[in-house]
């Protein structure tokens, strides 16, 4: 007998004969048919539900309300306007500035990894008090999103959107284990959900990136003070090791990968292995197949063109940017949006901020 | 390997957390709220009707659910209040034992629950609708339904310890009508 079944002591003598029943009772309960068939089609309405819900919420955007619309009307207007100054703001529209400022601290001991920007610049995810990861949407439509992760002893290190949006990389250290972890976003019928990629003792993994068709994800995988780029299948599981270094980036055709080594942005062609030191600095990010940028070790944004040879770097100037130093800066939205992440001393912490080309 | 990040931890801890999508919760569920309506409803094609209404409903609510309470209590107070509702639209409507459990294929009877005989099922619910509607609630929910005490609470909106002596009395007065091998 269950514990709530248990009632007062002065009918504990009528405890066998209840047994009895409630055996019965379950026995009963078994006895009772389901209906297979509809279980089935039932099923199948409700999943076609699903799929019309979705539709219908996909174009739900379309209509929007009245306010908004006046916005967007008034918006035109004012695009309508600066088009008619003409020439005299065009470095104003191809210039990269900063727009938002301090979209979110964190903390200084933070790693630079706990923040990333989706690719459709539609929204960040960070990791928050070692315990979930949040989203912050920068496209109005959409809402935060705060997804559980598993507890942990150790620290979860790192976060990579993929190009699809619907997954994130998720890294975890606690001690000498380090786990990767594939977080799959909410959708209005699921919530999210993870599942282990990567679970290795003795070494310590980072910077997670994914690959064009978010079918496989590159990592840093550090053992005894020897740092690699792994490569590791989201489908198969299937991994090998491509080359020394860290700080592995995907290009967005997937034809080239950016890394860091010995200080030094580095490239590897993905069809013939062949690396190419391009400069002094860190944690590339590329805004198109054959751009990218990287951070000299002075705090300056830099970019360059890797389809012309030889590699000229330039500096990209950063409008209206606060003093922080900047660490590193991840594209989106095919090089239009650029998350800032930069270390500021007073307070110290770090400073999420989002720059954009208008 | 798909991981649930949180798996659902029991009905009374405080970090209970549903992480499954409503699919899943649907295939494993259906069978429970199927099995609960052909129990409360005279004929079983009325209670298929409700299973789809409880799980249409089910759907489009699906975003108001919390996940921080166990789906069970949630998809039985559907269930729960969508028999209500039948009950009271077919109110004049006696419980014709005949349609209960009569004349259902074979094909959705496990062959080791065959040696059952429907005689039994309908003894068993002449006996329960003598019963207080509260009574037969709570003894519904909690063994044919499968809820635990405090489900059978929130899809009641009672507290645990008064569904416990519903539970208990109803018991008793079930356990006395089988001694005495009646239904009146």
């Amino acid at each position: 007998m269950r514990e709530e079944e248990k009632h007062p002591q002065d009918h504990q003598s009528d405890d066998q004969t209840v047994t009895q029943l409630l055996a019965h009772l379950k026995q009963m309960r078994g006895s009772v048919p389901v209906n297979y068939q509809l279980k089935s089609d039932l099923k199948k309405q409700l999943l076609q539900k699903m799929r019309d819900l979705e539709a219908k919420q996909a174009k739900a955007p379309i209509a929007a309300p009245k306010k908004l619309g006046k916005l967007v009307w008034s918006g035109i207007a004012a695009a309508a306007l600066t088009l008619a100054i003409g020439g005299f703001v065009w470095w104003n529209i191809t210039s990269l500035a900063v727009r938002e400022h301090e979209v979110l601290k964190l903390p200084a001991q933070a790693a630079v990894e706990l923040v990333d920007i989706d690719r459709k610049a539609t929204q960040l995810a960070y990791i928050n008090n070692n315990t979930e990861l949040k989203t912050i949407p920068i496209d109005e439509e959409l809402k935060p999103v705060t997804i559980k992760l598993p507890p942990t002893e150790g620290k979860y290190t790192g976060v990579a959107w993929s190009n699809s949006g619907k997954q994130i990389a998720v890294v975890e250290q606690v001690k000498k284990l380090s786990r990767i972890w594939i977080v799959e976003m909410p959708t209005t019928y699921s919530m999210g959900s993870s599942r282990l990629l990567k679970e290795e003792d003795g070494v310590v993994y980072s910077s997670p990136s994914w690959s064009e068709h978010d079918d496989s994800l590159a990592f840093s995988r550090s053992k005894n003070g020897v740092e690699e780029i792994w490569v590791s299948s989201t489908v198969s599981f299937q991994e090998w090791k491509l080359v020394e270094g860290s700080q592995p980036e995907w290009s967005p055709d997937g034809s080239l990968l950016a890394f860091n080594k010995a200080g030094e942005v580095q490239l590897m062609e993905m069809r013939t292995g062949k690396v190419t030191s391009l400069a002094v600095g860190q944690w590339a990010s590329w805004s198109s197949d054959t751009r990218l940028t990287y951070t000299h070790p002075n705090g300056t944004l830099m970019e360059v063109n890797v389809s012309e040879e030889p590699f000229v770097t330039r500096e990209l100037p950063l409008r209206n940017q606060s003093s922080e130093e900047l660490i590193k800066g991840n594209w989106a939205n095919k090089g239009k949006d650029l998350l800032l992440i930069s270390r500021h001393d007073q307070p110290q912490q770090l400073v999420i901020s989002l720059a954009s080309r208008k | 390997m798909g991981m649930a990040m949180k798996q659902p931890s029991g009905p009374s801890s405080g970090d209970y957390y549903e992480s499954r999508p409503f699919t899943e919760l649907y295939d494993e569920y259906f069978d429970r709220v199927n099995r609960y309506l052909r129990c409360r409803v005279q004929s079983t094609w009325d209670a298929d009707d409700l299973t789809t209404v409880v799980f249409l409903k089910a759907l489009e609510k699906f975003e108001q659910y919390s996940r921080t309470s166990p789906f069970a209590s949630w998809i039985f107070r559907i269930a729960h209040n969508t028999y209500v509702d039948f009950m009271r639209k077919n109110r004049e409507l006696p419980v014709d034992q005949e349609d209960f459990l009569g004349a259902e294929p074979d094909d959705t009877w496990q062959p080791e629950r065959q040696a059952l005989t429907n005689e039994e099922i309908r003894l068993l619910r002449d006996r329960l609708d003598l019963l207080s509607q509260d009574q037969r609630d709570v003894l519904m929910l909690r063994y044919f339904a499968d809820l635990k005490i405090s489900q059978v609470a929130e899809v009641l909106g009672k507290t645990e310890s008064s569904i416990k002596m519903i539970s208990y009395r109803g018991l008793q007065k079930l356990q006395k009508m089988y001694e005495r091998g009646d239904s009146e």
